[in-house]
C-alpha cells in the first residue's frame, strides 16, 4: 500500500528526469539494433548454407536421373562417371547441413557461432565448414548482439539510474522531510528501486519482445522467449539489488558510483576474463600448428605407403596398369590414405575435444562467481547457440558422416557400381535436440538467490541508516 | 499529545540529552530554548525516530515512536531548519508530492490556497524551486506541514532565514494551528519569537531541561534574563 503510494509519487520525479528517458531510449534502441544486426548476420549465414543445400540437391537429382538413364539403356559398358562409388562419394555428392535454427538464435548471433558443414565420403578431418567471411569490423570490435546488450550494457544503465538512489536524497536533505511524512525508509527505497526496475525491465522487455517476435515470430514466445526475459529480468534484478546494497553503505553518491562501476568491471569483465584464462591455463588447447603439421606428415606417410603398395600390386599385375581399374584403385588409395591420416590424428583431435570439454565444464562450474557469466551462459543456451548443443550436433554429424562414408567406402573396396535406387535411399541427417535447453533452472536460481541475498542484507542495513 | 519519559541520548559517550521529561498537550505551543548543542534538535529527531534513544521513550498520541515509527510520524508534521525540496519541481508540485506521500490529497485549488495562506506569492507557486529564496522554501515547508493536517507539529528553528514580516506571519499561522488544537513543539534560539508565540517555554542546557515557564507569565526582559542565567 505504502510502496504503491511512494511509487506513484516517485513517478512524478522520474517524469521530470530527462536523463532517465535518454538512457532508456538508448538501451531499447541499442537492443533493437542488436537484434536487427543478429538477424542480418544469421540471414547471411543461412543464405550461404541454403545455397549449398540447393546446389547439393540439384546435383543429387541430376545424379539419379543420369543413373536412371543408364540403367534404362541397359548398356553396362557405358557406365557414367557417377556410377563409380569413388567418383560419386569423393567428388560429386555432398550433404550440407547446419545446426537447426532456434527461434531466438539471432539474439545471440555474435556470442555463439552458427555451425554448418558439408559431409562427403572423405574422412571427417576433411569435412568443410560452411560459413560467411567474417566482417573485419566484427572481428576487430567483437560480437554485438542482444546478449551483449543485456550482459554488458544493461547493468551500466541500471547503475546510472540507481547509484544515488538513497545517497542523493540524503545529500540534498530531502530524506528527513520524506520520512517525516509517515513513510518507512524501507518502503521508500524499495518503491524507488521497483519504479526504476519496472521502467528499465519494461523497456528491455518491450524491446526484447519486439526483437523476439521479429526474429522468431509468435512461436518463439513460449517457452524460449519468456524464459529469456525471465533470465534477463533476474540479471537486472541482481544489479538493482547490488545498487541498493551499495546505497546502504552510507557513502556519498560519488563513492557509490565508483564502487558500482568497479563491481561492473570486476563481475562483467575481470572475473569472466580470469575464468577464461584459468580454464585455458588448466586445460590448454593443443596447438593448431601441431595439428596441421601432424595431418601433413600423416598424409605424406600414408600416401607413401599407398604408393609402395600400389607399385607392388602393379609389379605383380602389370596387365592392370592404366586400365579400367586404375580409377577405382585411385579412389581406394585416396580413401585408405585419408583413413590412415584420420587414425593418426585421431588422438590429437580427441585431445582437442577433451580439452575443450574440460574447459567448458570448468567455466560452467566457475560461472557462479559472476552473474554476468551465469546470464551469458543461460541466454546463450536458450538461444540454442551454446557449446553443449553445438557439441551434440557435431556428434550427430560425426555419426551421420561415419554411416555415409562407410556406405561409399564399402562400394569402393568391392568396386561395386552405384545404382539410382541406392542414391535415392542415401541416409538423411537427423538431429535430436538436447533435453532441458529452455529450462535454465540452475542459472536462474543462482541469480535469484544472489539478488535476494543482497536485497535482504540491504533491507536489514536500512534499519540503521542515518536519516539526518 | 507529545510526551517524553526520561528520554536520553548519547553519542559515543557524550550525553546529548539527559532524562528529558516533557509533555505538550493539544492546543499548546511549547518552545525549547537553548544554545547550540543544548539537545533541542536531538529531542525533535528522537520524536521523529530519526535516531534511537539511549534510554527512555518518546510518545506521540500515546504511540511509542520506536515501537511504531510510521504510525507516530503519520500524526506528526515536521519543519526542519533548512527545508530542502526537489529543485526540479515547482513549489506547488513539491507540496502535492509530499502531501500525497503522507497519504492525503486535496483539489488543486486547495493546494494553491494552502500555499497562499503560508505566504507564498501567487506568481512563485508554479516556478521551479531552483529559483526560490530560502524564505520561500521555508514557506513551502510550512505549507507541507499545514496540508498534512497533523495533530502535532515539530519545528526545528523554523523561522531561521525568514525576514521579520515572514517570521511574523509564521507566528500568526502557528497561533491559528494551536487554536485548531494542534500540539506544537518548536526548537528555537529566537527569544522574542518564543515569547510571542509559545504557551510554555522550556530552557535547555547541555541536554538537560533546566527551567519551564508559562509564556504569558514572563516579560520579554525576564525571559532574556532567565535564559542568560542558565546559559552562564
Amino acid at each position: 500500500m505504502m510502496v504503491a503510494r511512494v511509487l506513484r509519487q516517485d513517478w512524478v520525479l522520474l517524469r521530470s528526469s530527462p536523463g532517465l528517458w535518454i538512457a532508456l531510449l538508448l538501451l531499447t534502441g541499442v537492443t533493437a539494433l542488436a537484434a536487427a544486426a543478429g538477424q542480418a548476420r544469421l540471414g547471411l549465414h543461412d543464405a550461404a548454407v541454403q545455397s549449398r543445400i540447393d546446389t547439393a540437391e540439384q546435383t543429387h537429382v541430376a545424379v539419379i536421373q543420369t543413373l536412371q538413364r543408364w540403367e534404362q539403356a541397359g548398356d553396362a559398358a557405358a557406365a557414367p562417371a557417377v556410377a563409380s562409388p569413388g567418383a560419386l562419394g569423393l567428388s560429386v555428392l555432398e550433404t550440407p547441413m547446419a545446426l537447426p535454427g532456434v527461434p531466438l538464435a539471432a539474439l545471440a548471433a555474435a556470442s555463439g557461432r552458427p555451425q554448418a558443414v558439408s559431409v562427403t565420403a572423405h574422412a571427417d578431418y576433411r569435412m568443410e565448414s560452411i560459413g560467411i567471411i567474417e566482417n573485419a569490423a566484427n572481428l576487430a570490435l567483437g560480437g554485438f548482439d542482444v546478449i551483449f546488450v543485456i550482459v554488458f550494457l544493461m547493468p551500466i544503465v541500471i547503475i546510472a539510474l540507481t547509484f544515488d538512489l538513497l545517497s542523493r536524497e540524503r545529500e540534498l536533505g530531502t530524506l528527513p522531510l520524506v520520512i517525516a511524512q509517515g513513510v518507512s525508509l524501507r518502503d521508500f527505497v524499495l518503491a524507488r528501486v521497483l519504479g526504476r526496475g519496472v521502467l528499465v525491465l519494461l523497456g528491455m522487455a518491450t524491446a526484447g519482445l519486439v526483437a523476439i517476435l521479429a526474429v522468431g515470430g509468435p512461436a518463439a514466445l513460449w517457452p524460449d522467449g519468456l524464459v529469456w526475459l525471465l533470465i534477463a529480468g533476474l540479471y537486472g534484478a541482481f544489479w538493482f539489488a547490488l545498487a541498493l546494497f551499495v546505497n546502504t553503505l552510507r557513502l556519498g553518491s560519488d563513492q557509490n558510483g565508483v564502487i558500482l562501476a568497479s563491481c561492473w568491471l570486476v563481475l562483467v569483465v575481470v572475473i569472466p576474463a580470469l575464468v577464461s584464462l584459468l580454464s585455458a591455463t588448466l586445460y590448454p588447447a593443443p596447438s593448431r600448428v601441431l595439428l596441421t603439421t601432424e595431418i601433413r606428415e600423416a598424409a605424406a606417410e600414408a600416401e607413401e605407403r599407398a604408393a609402395d603398395a600400389r607399385e607392388a600390386f602393379l609389379f605383380d599385375h602389370p596387365e592392370l596398369a592404366g586400365g579400367a581399374g586404375a580409377q577405382e584403385a585411385y579412389f581406394r588409395q585416396v580413401m585408405e590414405t585419408e583413413r590412415d591420416v584420420a587414425a593418426t590424428i585421431a588422438p590429437l583431435l580427441e585431445s582437442f575435444a577433451d580439452q575443450a570439454h574440460q574447459r567448458d565444464a570448468l567455466v560452467n562450474r566457475l560461472a557462479v562467481l559472476s552473474p554476468a557469466l551465469l546470464a551469458d551462459q543461460a541466454l546463450l543456451s536458450i538461444a540454442g547457440m551454446d557449446e553443449a548443443r553445438a557439441r551434440a550436433w557435431r556428434d550427430a554429424v560425426g555419426e551421420f558422416h561415419a554411416a555415409w562414408s562407410e556406405l561409399f567406402a564399402d562400394r569402393i573396396r568391392r568396386e561395386v557400381q552405384v545404382t539410382s535406387a541406392e542414391v535415392e535411399a542415401l541416409p538423411v541427417f537427423g538431429f535430436s535436440e538436447p533435453v532441458g535447453r529452455h529450462l535454465q533452472l540452475g542459472p536462474g536460481l543462482v541469480l535469484l538467490i544472489m539478488s535476494l541475498a543482497l536485497l535482504i542484507t540491504a533491507v536489514a542495513r536500512l534499519r540503521r541508516y542515518p536519516i539526518t | 499529545m507529545l510526551q517524553t519519559q526520561d528520554l536520553s541520548k548519547s553519542y559515543n559517550g557524550h550525553e546529548a540529552l539527559k532524562g528529558l521529561n516533557l509533555q505538550v498537550a493539544p492546543g499548546e505551543i511549547y518552545c525549547l530554548l537553548g544554545a547550540n548543542g543544548a539537545g533541542k534538535t536531538t529531542t525533535i529527531n528522537l520524536f521523529l525516530s530519526f535516531i534511537e534513544p539511549s534510554a527512555g521513550c518518546a510518545l506521540v498520541d500515546g504511540i511509542d515512536v520506536m515501537t511504531d515509527p510510521v504510525a507516530a510520524r503519520h500524526r506528526l508534521a515536521y519543519i526542519p531548519e533548512q527545508v530542502m525540496l526537489y529543485r526540479q519541481l515547482s513549489g506547488l508540485e513539491n507540496l502535492v508530492y509530499f502531501n500525497r506521500l503522507s497519504g492525503r490529497d486535496m483539489a488543486p485549488e486547495g493546494y494553491r490556497e494552502v500555499l497562499r495562506d503560508c505566504g507564498l506569492q501567487a506568481d512563485a507557486v508554479d516556478r521551479k524551486l531552483g529559483t526560490y529564496s530560502k524564505g520561500m522554501r521555508q514557506k513551502v515547508g510550512v505549507a507541507i506541514a499545514v496540508a498534512k493536517q497533523a495533530r502535532a507539529l515539530l519545528l526545528d528553528e523554523p523561522t531561521s532565514g525568514l525576514d521579520p514580516k515572514a517570521s511574523n506571519e509564521f507566528s500568526q499561522l502557528l497561533v491559528r494551528l494551536r487554536e485548531q488544537g494542534a500540539a506544537i513543539l518548536m526548537a528555537t534560539h529566537d527569544l522574542f519569537h518564543a515569547r510571542q508565540t509559545a504557551t510554555r517555554i522550556g530552557i535547555m542546557c547541555e541536554g538537560v531541561l533546566r527551567r519551564e515557564l508559562v509564556a504569558h507569565e514572563v516579560s520579554h526582559a525576564d525571559l532574556e534574563r532567565i535564559y542568560l542565567e542558565h546559559m552562564n
